[in-house]
């Protein structure tokens, strides 16, 4: 049975004291209230440490006026040796001297009930004549109840004779309970310790000792613990469930040319298709592109004339320099249109999540900097049922069952589709944008069969399921904010 | 993408229907509008900027009436009037050197349908027409205008008239300068000594585009004959704006009559409404839609989206497409209509049966493993953009070089990349002084450098101990540990260059070869950074060890 760091301490005095003590004397050795005994010795007395047993004690406390009259002599004392010392006869008036008001008629009752005195008339004055000098029994009492008050140790006619005494508020008569500990099992360890140190463990002595218990109910500090960032760790779940789906993850620069970000997607040069967004144009990096010549012919002659795809293209002089020129990626498509030249055969099946870059009005829902995941799956007899299914089974892992199609508008894909997931609380979201290649895409890269592309801005779900209602806190500076951010 | 305001009633009065506005969001979410705002009467919609022929109410109408009723074709009124003849003088050539344009006769502008035209016009010049740089459109009162029209540029204290809004004539000059409009677009025609003006036979001045037309063309509701003019550099982004203007004008009233531009070596007539042909493979509809459709089901979609067809052979179609659908360039752009028009919610998905293998980014399981490390060792990640400025660079690495930098930014904090982590590890030290201590964090993640022209990109480790006492050895355990742990030896070698303080700084070396240093930040530049504790840092380049990641080793 475990004891608590106060109970050891109070077993310890107590075997101190011989195995037996009351309550104010373990208080004085120990310093510490009684008060705070009592409870301690209920709970070591449940777990059989000790007996305690309670006795009322009836004392006698001399109040002030008692005192008093031990030092000076009881008032009947005081006026037998007044009366005595003038002559055996005085004026009652002149006791006054001798007695406080209140103490006159107590006395003369006294001296005349015991024969002491007499009252007489002298020249019309009552007078106090002595008639033989006796002391008073109680006088002893007061001496002996100074020196023993407990009631119980008085013979029965001291308590009796105490009863004047209470009467003329000299004495009065308090209860109190005392209680007192007998020690009947010693506790297994004497010894208390703060900590059990590998010297107590290898020497044994923790044998011998009980270690300080703590209140557990306390809280301790908190850890400043490592974690991994949040965000990031959405994103690592993100690629999980591509994975899982079959999905290859590629890379590509983030300093793109206009070539590979617009150009190869089919977004015309000076025409609102490329402005469907703005771009970063970028200083003191060289112009080329990064792109064998036939490659980069054919994609002139798409944007031209449909570079015989069966398109008109797009019907202007498509300008080398303009494509040539180095840009912030804008959209993470220009890493997926690379793998797949990379790759030309099928199946191709690859998705890039990464950073893209748009000038935008920088607010709580727009960053210039932010994440984008797309995705490509390309094989012999994909179309656009495909492309529901992978959207619908995306949507699905992501934890939203239920997704709806609208038709959109992306200047790389025909057609064009959109996916809205139905949130629990916040409704239909929209989520990706999604298509097939256009054959003005496809045919420069030589690229034969069907390809489907999809692409979600990442950062609108990762803020869902942070619980952020702004773009920049899933890079935040705020070290506390990480600290205390918890996945549930 | 532009978004379009319109009157819900005069929306539904123009397509002949009467439905819910539930319905009619619907209608519209199927022909890509997406319902943004309804306040009152008026909705706003956002559109595709491949249909320019939604961008008013007239064209959203033609669109959910066709969607909902199905057409027979488009055929536009043309009045019995002769051609209006225009003359293009040479002179324009250097400088805005094609017009087109047209006249509707017999319109009926109620308020909203003037609207609708600024609105239109406005959409039009901010997509097509680049700004008005490649096109911009005029649209007068032809009853107060004087036939032949005569396009040609002047010196612009060579003539002068009253402009829209104005109350006086002003000459060319002070048109540019004294006028919103003329402030506006002056980047257009400030270089050139001589700007591009439509007059009439009368010699007056019309217009001078593509800035501002004459007070005395403006068109009112009481207007009953239009003219509109498209100049710009580009032919078929004003021809684009001319039909898009005319087909949108007449699908409340009117009849077009043509103009006959006349250059010095030829003529064109002009709107060009003629309805062009696209052949649709039946097998291409099957292949990118996956739908089993039968030819006339496909008519019966097709004619939904307003296109009229009939078959070619037995494996094509042959589909007419109206002067306002520019978008259609290939037979793919149909395949969309069809889908479109057969509802993509009515399609079954199917998950593609196509055998592949998941893989990570070569490298992620490094990056997985360091990242481990670093936790391991108590550090919390951070993670910062990629985009900084060379200001903070400066600051932090005593002096930048490399770093590719943004030329026209959007906000001084975001103007160029990280060419080091170590700035971004400061700034959040730096903003986190009050917080508990020891703070020990780390980042993971791409920095770009530009070498000879060329930008390259390195994945860096950086890792940042601050506390109110912090050793050399503290870090540098930090390093020791990782690289144990990822089987490298570790060489420290000193160097004696800030950040660091001198003597408490070590270049760190791999296989005998430097990927980076760590050290105790210069007090200098914890002030700075307002960092008021001391901080051991350490920054490596690990591009070169990603290849560590791979499962057996030789």
């Amino acid at each position: 049975m475990s004891l608590s760091q106060s109970e050891a301490q109070l077993l310890e005095c107590l075997k101190k004291l011989g195995g037996q003590a009351n309550a104010s004397q373990l208080s004085s050795e120990l310093k510490l209230p009684e008060s705070s005994i009592f409870p301690l010795s209920n709970l070591l007395a449940t777990k059989g440490f000790v007996n305690v047993t309670e006795t009322l004690h009836e004392n006698y406390i001399l109040t002030e006026e008692g005192v008093y009259c031990l030092r000076n002599g009881l008032p009947e004392t005081r006026m037998l040796n007044f009366i005595s010392s003038h002559g055996g006869s005085v004026p009652l008036k002149s006791l006054a001297s001798v007695l406080k008001p209140n103490e006159v008629s107590a006395a003369i009752g006294w001296g005349r009930k015991s024969g002491a005195i007499t009252i007489e008339k002298r020249d019309n004055l009552p007078n106090a004549l002595l008639k033989h000098k006796q002391k008073s029994e109680l006088e002893e009492l007061l001496y002996k109840l100074k020196a023993d008050g407990e009631k119980s140790s008085l013979s029965p006619l001291d308590q009796a004779l105490s009863q004047p005494l209470i009467e003329r508020g000299l004495v009065i008569l308090r209860e109190r309970t005392e209680i007192v500990l007998q020690m009947i099992r010693e506790p297994e360890s004497a010894t208390i310790l703060n900590a059990l140190t590998s010297d107590l463990i290898r020497s044994g002595k923790w044998k011998g000792s009980i270690l300080r218990p703590y209140d557990v109910t306390a809280s301790p500090p908190s850890l400043k613990i490592g974690k991994k960032h949040p965000y990031l760790q959405f994103l690592e779940e993100a690629k999980e469930i591509l994975f899982d789906m079959g999905f290859e993850e590629t890379s590509g620069p983030y300093v793109e040319n206009e070539f590979w970000n617009f150009d190869a997607l089919f977004q015309a040069q000076e025409h609102p298709a490329r402005a469907v967004h703005d771009n970063f144009q970028l200083k003191g990096i060289t112009p080329i592109i990064d792109a064998p010549v036939a490659l980069i012919q054919a994609v002139k002659s798409a944007h031209e004339n449909g570079g015989g795809t069966g398109s008109k293209g797009w019907g202007y002089s498509w300008n080398i320099d303009i494509a040539k020129r180095p840009v912030l990626r804008t959209q993470t498509t220009a890493v997926s249109v690379r793998s797949l030249f990379d790759r030309r055969t099928p199946p191709v099946k690859t998705f890039c999540l990464s950073k893209v870059f748009r000038p935008d009005l920088i607010d709580s829902r727009h960053m210039v900097e932010f994440g984008q995941l797309d995705g490509i799956l390309g094989d012999h007899g994909i179309n656009v049922k495909h492309l529901l299914g992978i959207l619908t089974e995306f949507g699905k892992q992501l934890g939203f069952n239920e997704i709806k199609f609208t038709p959109g508008y992306f200047p790389f894909t025909e057609p064009s589709i959109e996916a809205y997931v139905k949130h629990p609380k916040l409704g239909w979201i929209e989520c990706l944008g999604s298509g097939l290649f256009r054959p003005e895409v496809l045919a420069p890269l030589g690229i034969k069969f069907p390809v489907i592309a999809w692409g979600i801005g990442i950062d609108r779900l990762a803020m869902i399921r942070l619980g952020l209602d702004d773009v920049r806190e899933l890079n935040t500076l705020n070290l506390e904010a990480l600290r205390e951010w918890r996945w549930w | 993408m532009p978004t379009v305001t319109f009157d819900i009633d005069d929306l539904m009065k123009l397509a002949g229907i009467s439905i819910t506005r539930e319905a009619l969001i619907e209608i519209l979410s199927s022909l890509k509008c997406e319902a943004e705002l309804e306040i009152g009467a008026k909705m706003t919609v956002e559109v595709t900027s491949d249909r320019p022929d939604f961008f008013s109410c007239e064209g959203l109408a033609r669109g959910v009436r066709l969607y909902a009723k199905g057409g027979k074709g488009y055929f536009p009124k043309h009045s019995s009037s002769a051609p209006i003849q225009l003359y293009v003088r040479p002179s324009v050539s250097e400088i805005r050197p094609f017009i087109v344009a047209a006249a509707i006769h017999d319109v009926q502008l109620s308020n909203e349908a003037m609207v609708q035209i600024m609105q239109l016009q406005e959409k039009l010049h901010n997509t097509y027409g680049s700004k008005r740089f490649k096109a911009s459109i005029g649209v007068y009162n032809l009853d107060n205008m004087q036939p032949d029209m005569i396009y040609e540029a002047l010196p612009p204290e060579d003539f002068s008239f009253v402009p829209l809004e104005e109350s006086r004539r002003m000459d060319g000059r002070e048109i540019l300068r004294d006028t919103a409009k003329g402030r506006e677009y002056s980047p257009i025609l400030k270089s050139f000594s001589k700007y591009p003006l439509l007059k009439d036979s009368r010699g007056t001045v019309l217009s001078m585009p593509p800035i501002i037309n004459s007070e005395e063309t403006r068109v009112s509701e009481t207007t009953r004959n239009l003219f509109i003019d498209v100049t710009g550099t580009d032919e078929k982004a004003i021809n684009l704006c001319l039909n898009v203007m005319v087909t949108s004008i007449l699908e409340r009233s009117g009849k077009v009559q043509k103009v006959e531009v006349n250059y010095k070596n030829k003529k064109v007539v002009t709107p060009i409404l003629g309805k062009t042909k696209q052949l649709l493979n039946l097998a291409t509809v099957k292949a990118v839609s996956g739908l089993s459709l039968k030819p006339d089901q496909i008519i019966k979609l097709l004619n939904r989206m307003g296109f009229e067809s009939r078959p070619a052979s037995g494996k094509q179609l042959e589909v007419t497409i109206p002067p306002y659908r520019v978008d259609i360039i290939h037979e793919v752009d149909l395949v969309e209509d069809i889908i479109m028009a057969f509802g993509l919610n009515n399609m079954h998905s199917e998950f593609p049966a196509v055998a592949s293998i998941g893989k990570p980014l070569f490298g992620s399981k490094f990056r997985s493993r360091v990242r481990d490390l670093m936790v391991g060792m108590g550090f919390q990640e951070i993670s910062t953009y990629l985009l900084s400025n060379k200001a903070l660079e400066d600051k932090a690495l005593c002096g930048v070089t490399g770093a590719v930098e943004i030329e026209k930014p959007i906000s001084s904090e975001y103007s160029a990349i990280r060419t080091s982590l170590l700035p971004k590890l400061l700034l959040f030290l730096g903003n986190n002084a009050h917080v508990p201590y020891p703070q020990r964090i780390f980042e993971y993640g791409d920095v770009v450098k530009v070498v000879n022209g060329v930008a390259v990109t390195s994945t860096q480790l950086a890792a940042a101990i601050s506390d109110y006492k912090v050793s050399f050895e503290d870090i540098q355990a930090v390093a020791l540990s990782l690289f144990k742990n990822l089987s490298k030896e570790i060489e420290f070698r000193p160097i004696a260059r800030e950040p660091f303080i001198d003597g408490r700084a070590a270049a760190v070396f791999i296989d005998d070869k430097k990927i980076g240093s760590l050290g105790e930040i210069y007090p200098r530049l914890l002030i700075d950074f307002r960092i008021d504790t001391p901080v051991g840092m350490m920054e490596l380049n690990l591009s070169s060890l990603l290849s560590l990641e791979s499962l057996f080793r030789g």
